[in-house]
């Protein structure tokens, strides 16, 4: 059966030059409240977003959305300007659809070449 | 596939080294091949010192003023056209706007965010369509603003982008950033202008097809392909 929501996993990165104590909690609200900012409620009902995972070492996380409002999503990102009143740049490094390409692809080759390196 | 990302808009607060440094290769790091970098004035800038970075630098000025005659006297006092590679003018009223839809030397116009409607009428647009000449538009003010103003701006965004659409103006999405917390990938970019109406294939094409372009028409410029045909002279025998 064709699923009627299909999920893509978008894996971020928080870009600052000082160091932030975010957590995810922190994370989740600001990309909410940007959401319901920019979209309103009904709209945010519809973008379907769920923060997978944060994780507050390298500042990288998955969000999830529906396959129809990828873009939207996007330019939730792209809004955010500042966390903790301090100025940040959100990125989106790629869009997957299933979690474990999304981990494998953006966050664990990242990790593997900086293993390399060290070796 | 588009693969050549250029980001045709980038002011720098300063022009000391560490401070474009970091924009160069925080652009890199974004995905951007190309950067233009608006400056007031190139003759401080080296731009040797970033060729080791592995992006391309291309200059752009920028010219502004409320009259033509403001307008002329400083593409003439700043000149040196041959030299640069692409040129704009930032039109503060709909003569100005006028002006260099006509031109040939000016590759981009740039008008205030405030007054797109005011500014950019449908005779202009029909105008820099015919002429080839892209109109840019910049995600930093969005960034900048919040709330009403904010809402103010995009329906005063979405109403030019739908005239500069149905008049088939080539439209440039560039980030118009002064620094790096206000530059984003170029995929984000062409995300934030679907906010203001525009489609997300033509965003993409602001940021990657309709700049090259520009700075392709620009370089031509300083070759012969850049001069236009004038009158030719036949000898009687041959009419």
């Amino acid at each position: 059966m064709v699923k009627v929501v299909r999920n893509r996993y978008l894996v971020f990165k928080v870009y600052t030059e000082k160091k932030l104590d975010l957590d995810r909690e922190d994370i989740k609200q600001t990309l909410f409240n940007t959401a319901r900012t920019l979209f309103g409620e009904v709209g945010l009902a519809k973008l379907n977003l769920q923060l997978i995972d944060f994780n507050p070492s390298n500042l990288e996380g998955i969000l999830k959305c529906g396959h129809k409002t990828v873009t939207e999503t996007r330019a939730i990102i792209a809004t955010i300007t500042s966390l903790k009143k301090e100025p940040v740049n959100l990125h989106v490094k790629g869009v997957s659809g299933t979690l474990k390409r999304a981990r494998k692809k953006f966050i664990e080759k990242k990790e593997n070449n900086n293993r390399k390196k060290e070796d | 596939m588009v693969k050549t990302f250029i980001d045709l808009g980038i002011y720098p607060e300063g022009i000391e080294k560490e401070e474009v440094e970091k924009i160069v290769i925080h652009a890199r790091k974004l995905g951007y091949t190309k950067i233009c970098l608006v400056l007031k004035s190139f003759k401080d800038f080296n731009f040797k010192i970033f060729e080791g970075l592995g992006i391309e630098i291309i200059p752009r000025l920028e010219v502004e003023g409320s009259t033509v005659n403001m307008v002329k006297k400083q593409v003439l006092k700043r000149g040196n056209l041959q030299r640069l590679a692409v040129f704009s003018v930032f039109a503060e009223n709909k003569r100005v706007a006028m002006w260099a839809a006509r031109n040939r030397w000016i590759n981009i116009i740039r008008v205030p965010s405030y007054s797109f409607n005011k500014i950019i009428n449908w005779s202009i647009a029909r105008l820099l369509a015919s002429n080839n000449k892209a109109f840019e538009l910049q995600t930093a003010p969005i960034l900048r603003v919040r709330g009403i103003v904010r809402s103010k701006l995009l329906k005063s965004f979405h109403v030019m982008v739908s005239r500069l659409l149905n008049a088939k103006t080539p439209i440039v999405v560039s980030s118009g950033a002064n620094n790096v917390y206000e530059m984003r990938r170029p995929q984000d970019t062409a995300a934030l202008a679907t906010l203001v109406g525009l489609p997300l294939e033509e965003g993409l094409k602001g940021v990657s097809i309709t700049p090259e372009n520009i700075v392709l028409k620009a370089f031509q410029r300083k070759t012969l392909a850049g001069i236009p045909e004038g009158v030719k002279i036949v000898q009687k025998e041959n009419v």
